[in-house]
Formats: structure tokens, sequence, C-alpha cells
């Protein structure tokens, strides 16, 4: 295998089109592959990934990034690498953010709903130990879910990306 | 590709604003064609030379005039030096033009373009067509998405 084909470039040309990128693309008849040289000046690249600030807060998520960036095989030099494990991560990252914000309003309301039925029950007679710690621990998580749906609706409203979400909040 | 028409291009080219350039194929090997968005480029000469065609005029929207050499080189390596000597004094010729020379070259500038598993005596000479890009003063992005083309 060698690297045959290419385009080649003066420095006029360099400097009329500064945003060109060299793509070889994949073959298919041909024993050769396509390369792509693309000049196009509005192509900033990929959108800006958006990272909600209340996926830090949900359990697993370094976890999920650190192993879905180790588990990507890129060859090529590094700038490369990163852009390419990105655009892998965004994709994850989607999926992950969906089954992590399904049916937020329900689960909300049940941390709510044990939450009530605690303080009734504390106020009739002494709550056990375990029953006190969990009053503690729904406590935390509803001060996290509630986070989380203000995030993600206000993100929704911002007409991003996460526009689905709406659908999954009514 | 001994014979380009039309038709052909068109069903490639997939709308009317386009023209083309070619030089037909030797037997199954050699064909070049260019084909161009006449709404983008205005094509003014078309050079057809032994492996290569050149097409010279201005880009419409930047208004700059440019040359690009569509390049087929031949596998053996006299021929080869022949292509970048005479493509050479075409690029001195046209120098206050942009140039874009593309194509499939035929050669590789360094051992790591290659990938083999014979090794053994047969030395590449990378020397030649390395002198022509850099006598030329020309650039060669890197090439993303695979090493190999």
């Amino acid at each position: 295998m060698r690297r045959l084909d290419c385009f080649l470039l003066s420095e006029d040309w360099c400097s009329i089109w500064p945003n060109m990128m060299q793509h070889a693309l994949n073959r298919d008849l041909s024993d050769h592959c396509p390369i792509l040289l693309s000049m196009d000046e509005v192509n900033w690249g990929s959108r800006p990934r958006r990272r909600l600030k209340c996926w830090g807060d949900l359990p697993g998520y370094k976890q999920f990034v650190r192993d879905n960036l180790l588990s990507y095989h890129i060859e090529g030099w590094g700038g490369y690498v990163l852009k390419e494990k990105l655009k892998l991560i965004r994709g994850s990252l989607n999926t992950w953010h969906h089954n992590h914000t399904q049916n937020l309003e329900g689960r909300l309301r049940n941390v709510q709903d044990r939450i009530s039925f605690l303080d009734a029950k504390g106020e009739e007679d002494d709550l056990l130990l375990e029953e006190i710690e969990e009053l503690h621990s729904l406590s935390v998580d509803f001060r996290s879910l509630s986070r989380i749906v203000e995030q993600v609706t206000s993100n929704t409203q911002e007409g991003g990306e996460l526009c689905s979400l709406e659908n999954n909040l009514k | 590709m001994e014979s380009i028409n039309d038709f052909l291009c068109s069903s490639l080219w997939g709308n009317q604003n386009y023209d083309f350039s070619y030089r037909p194929s030797v037997g199954a090997s050699g064909g070049i064609l260019t084909i161009w968005d006449t709404m983008e480029v205005d094509v003014i000469i078309t050079r057809s030379l032994a492996h290569v065609v050149i097409i010279q005029g201005k880009m419409v929207k930047k208004g700059a005039d440019f040359s690009l050499a569509n390049v087929y080189a031949p596998c053996d390596p006299l021929r080869r030096q022949d292509v970048w000597t005479h493509l050479g004094t075409i690029i001195g010729n046209f120098r206050e033009t942009c140039w874009c020379v593309c194509g499939d070259f035929n050669a590789i500038r360094s051992h790591a373009e290659r990938k083999s598993k014979v090794v053994g005596t047969f030395v590449e000479d990378y020397s030649h067509f390395n002198q022509f890009i850099d006598s030329n003063i020309l650039f060669d992005l890197p090439l993303c998405g695979k090493k190999f083309t």
C-alpha cells in the first residue's frame, strides 16, 4: 500500500483558501481511494459539543467518559485522533444523556412522595436509623434531580440539540 | 475512457452547470478527466500534454487566476521524470496564477508513504518527485482519514 495520490498546492493557492483539508475517502471499485480537497470557507468544523454541568452530578459520568475515550482506537496524528475521539464520544454521550434523563418528572415525584411518606411517619413515630439516613440521601437526590430538570429544560428552550428531551419531560 | 462525452459527464456531475476536459486512455489506463462547475470556475485555456490535463482560468467568486494540473503519472521512473520536467516548465511559465497539481503521481515522497511485505533490494528513488515539489514550491497537505491511497 502506498500513498500515491495527492493534491500539491502553491503558496498562493494556500493563502487564497487557507482552510483546506485533504481527506482520503473509502474506495469502491477502484484500487485507489478517492481524495477530497475541501476548501469550504463556511465549514468551521463540527458544531461545538454542549456539556451540561449536571452530568458531573450523575453517578458514573466520569467513568463513562474515561472508558469510552479509551475504547476508541484511532490511528493518525494527535490532532486527528483527538477530533475523531470527540466526534465518537458525542454520540455515546447523547445516548447516555437520554438514558439518564428519561422520565425525570416521574422520578422526581417518586422521591418527593417517599420524602413526604417518611416525614409523615416521623410526625407519628420515631424514625429508624435507616429511615433517617434514607431521608438524607433522598434530599440529596431531590436536589440533584431538580438541578438536572432545570438545566435540561433551559437547554431545550435555547433550542439546542437536546430538543427531543422536551418530549421526555412532558 | 477512450472517449468521454457529455452524457457520461452529466451523469457523473448531476446537473448541467459543468464543463470538462479530458485526455483519452491508452488501452485500459492513462485516461484523465477534469470536470468543473461553470458557476464557480471560468476556464479559459485547457492543455493536454503527456500524462497531464491542465485547466487555467478564474475562480468566479474569489476572482483569482488559477491553474490546475490533473496528473496520471506513468509507472516507468524515466518517463515519470520527463513529466516532472515538462510540468515544472509550465508551472514556471504561469507563476502568477495559483497552482493545484493533483492526481495519481505513481510516486511517493518517503519510505513512510509505503507499506509492503516485500523487504529487499528494491530501492525506490524519491528524489526526483521531491525535487519537483520543492523546486516548484508546492505544498503537500497532511492526509486525513487514511495513511495510504
